[in-house]
């Protein structure tokens, strides 16, 4: 842990010596706030119905689904974007050298922007509250638990980015796939309801469905556990089954690398 | 010097993979193109040895300490540094080697040396006030504690060298390898840094380095034994000095007025020493010639009395390296005899 947290310190400094960009992440949070909750607010009549099972208030609704986007956005890129920048500046190879466990230096690589991730979520969330959205404060436990199975189940996709990344130095379309992929038929912005018949079968290949959706009834509807739990059930599967997949592959393709000798070949 | 090895390859082979047309990759999938990097590399450095590994770019050098440092798994062979097989136990082989990564971006520099040290203090499990004992110490060590707060980014070439070495110091790591250590580096750092690692890091900390270069003086200077590396074989490993006599490396600069004189003449014909290269005068009329003498310095000092005897004006008369190029021709020429590398 301490590794980790000296690996954030020197990413945090690093951001921090670069202030008007640190200051525009936060700022244009406010910026899209506003916007959004206008948004939401006209289209409010439109989507009561087809949401009704997940709160019935489109902007709670909406919120949501941006602050799910946003942790797989963070699982998928983050550390394909680590493992790139490090191997075009050198500091992979020297972090490498050190006798820092693999895991606990690919989680120190990613923590500083996990960390900023989940403070704008957190602002974005206290900006929702504090506009009227009616929250069920028993189902936060439940939805905390849910937003950690939908980043675990997403972060498989980013070691499989970070091992192409690894051998091809190109994680390719497969992350902005996924995440447009999720995006639609996911139920980020409107429910999987309303999607066409002929197209929605695929949404069950999408775990951000099965999260969404749990995160939904738990914290806006305030349903119990076992109402969610068979969602809950697969998308813990599909977390399970892809981080087997996904540290299998980052670790072969490290292996590759060192084989090649490539680890520091931009 | 050495307390036996601490640095052990055995048959060490490494080669990677050229890169294809999509012609070839297509229609001729399994037959891949290779360049050696290393061939059947045998060497052994003992605990507390400063060893210098010789060779031109491209012979290796990079790539045989990337191995040791876990960065590069070999193709064949095996590779143990205090005892530890750097393919099955990297991580423990890390806790007492550490390679001097000789990329200046692989620093921070949006942070200031103190940060990048004490991030790398704490990856080796040095915390708190002890971290920042040791990364004081070290800022003074490299002559860096003026500017210790201040971005690296600032820094000039020399002092990011400097800076990646204290990084790679701050563990006191039992193994050090240097790549081209002084290659940014002004001559009174460049010595200073000699210095440093002739008798703090390996006369009193005892830790044993390995320093590539192609400077030979460098080695000369510093190191107790020397390989020489070229394509990826090693052709000759021994004590510097020895190496230097057995093959016979006699070569000496002089400065006259009189490259005419008799006396010149009957060098060849008298077997005291044979004219290598004689150069044109400079513009005070002193011509430089280089001799090769194979019996050495004695009968180089010889040689001058006789000049000096004859009235031959001599302004200069001193010994010089060989050429690395030339160095390699000769030990490729006598290769068979000098594989091994037992210290």
């Amino acid at each position: 842990m301490r590794k980790i947290s000296a690996l954030v310190r020197a990413t945090w400094l690093t951001a921090k010596s670069y202030r008007m960009s640190l200051l525009f992440s936060f700022g244009g949070l406010a910026v899209a706030f506003v916007p959004l909750y206008l948004a939401a607010r006209a289209l409010q009549p439109v989507a009561a119905d087809s949401i009704q099972a997940e709160g019935g208030e489109y902007f709670g609704f909406l919120v949501l689904g941006l602050v799910a986007t946003s942790l797989i956005n963070f699982a998928m890129r983050a550390l394909p974007g680590a493992i790139s920048s490090g191997i075009a500046s050198g500091t992979l190879e020297a972090l490498l050298a050190t006798p820092t466990r693999l895991v606990t230096l690919l989680a120190g690589l990613v923590a500083y922007p996990f960390l900023l991730t989940i403070a704008r979520s957190v602002l974005f969330l206290v900006g929702m509250v504090l506009v009227g959205t009616s929250v069920v404060w028993t189902g936060v436990p439940l939805a905390i638990a849910v937003l950690a199975l939908i980043l675990v189940a997403h972060l498989s996709i980013g070691l499989a980015a970070a091992a192409l990344h690894l051998v091809f130095r190109t994680s390719g379309p497969l992350t902005s796939a996924v995440l447009t992929v999720s995006t639609l038929l996911g139920g980020v912005y409107y429910s999987t309801n309303v999607i066409p018949e002929v197209i929605r079968p695929l949404s069950a290949a999408v775990p951000l469905m099965y999260g969404l959706r749990a995160l939904r009834r738990a914290l806006l509807s305030g349903e119990p556990v076992g109402a969610v739990a068979a969602d809950v059930g697969i998308l813990a599967t599909f977390a399970a089954v892809g981080l087997a997949v996904g540290f299998t592959a980052f670790g072969w393709a490290l292996r590759y690398a060192r084989r090649a000798g490539t680890l520091a070949q931009y | 010097m050495s307390a036996g090895p601490i640095v052990r390859l055995e048959g060490i082979g490494k080669r990677f993979p050229l890169r294809r047309s999509w012609t070839k990759t297509v229609f001729d999938p399994r037959h891949g193109e290779y360049q050696v990097a290393l061939q059947d590399i045998d060497l052994e450095v003992g605990a507390g040895e400063l060893f210098g590994l010789l060779g031109q770019n491209g012979a290796g050098k990079t790539t045989l300490f990337k191995i040791l440092a876990t960065l590069v798994l070999p193709d064949s062979g095996s590779a143990r540094v205090a005892g530890f097989d750097v393919e099955r136990e990297g991580a423990r082989v890390r806790t007492v080697l550490t390679p001097v990564i000789p990329n200046e971006r692989s620093l921070y520099w949006r942070i200031s040396a103190f940060e990048n040290l004490r991030l790398y203090a704490s990856l080796h499990g040095i915390w708190g006030p002890e971290a920042f004992r040791r990364v004081t110490e070290l800022l003074e060590l490299v002559g860096l504690a003026d500017v210790g707060e201040k971005q690296v980014g600032l820094f000039s070439s020399g002092m990011k060298q400097r800076l990646l070495i204290a990084r790679a110091l701050v563990s006191r790591p039992k193994v050090l390898l240097l790549d081209e250590p002084t290659r940014s580096l002004d001559p009174v750092t460049s010595r200073d840094l000699r210095r440093f690692l002739r008798e703090e890091l390996v006369g009193r900390q005892g830790c044993t380095v390995l320093l590539a270069t192609h400077d030979q003086a460098e080695v000369s200077e510093l190191c107790d034994r020397v390989g020489i590396l070229e394509r990826g074989r090693l052709l000759a490993v021994g004590a510097t000095a020895d190496l230097v006599r057995r093959l016979e490396i006699h070569r000496y600069r002089m400065w006259t007025r009189d490259p005419d004189h008799a006396a010149f003449a009957s060098l060849d014909l008298s077997g005291s020493g044979r004219s290598v290269e004689r150069h044109r005068a400079d513009a005070d009329g002193w011509t430089r010639i280089d001799l090769e003498i194979p019996e050495g310095a004695d009968e180089a000092a010889r040689l001058l009395a006789r000049l000096a005897s004859e009235g031959v004006s001599v302004s200069r008369f001193e010994r010089v390296e060989l050429p690395l190029a030339e160095l390699i021709e000769r030990v490729s020429g006598d290769a068979p005899r000098d594989r091994g590398g037992r210290p």
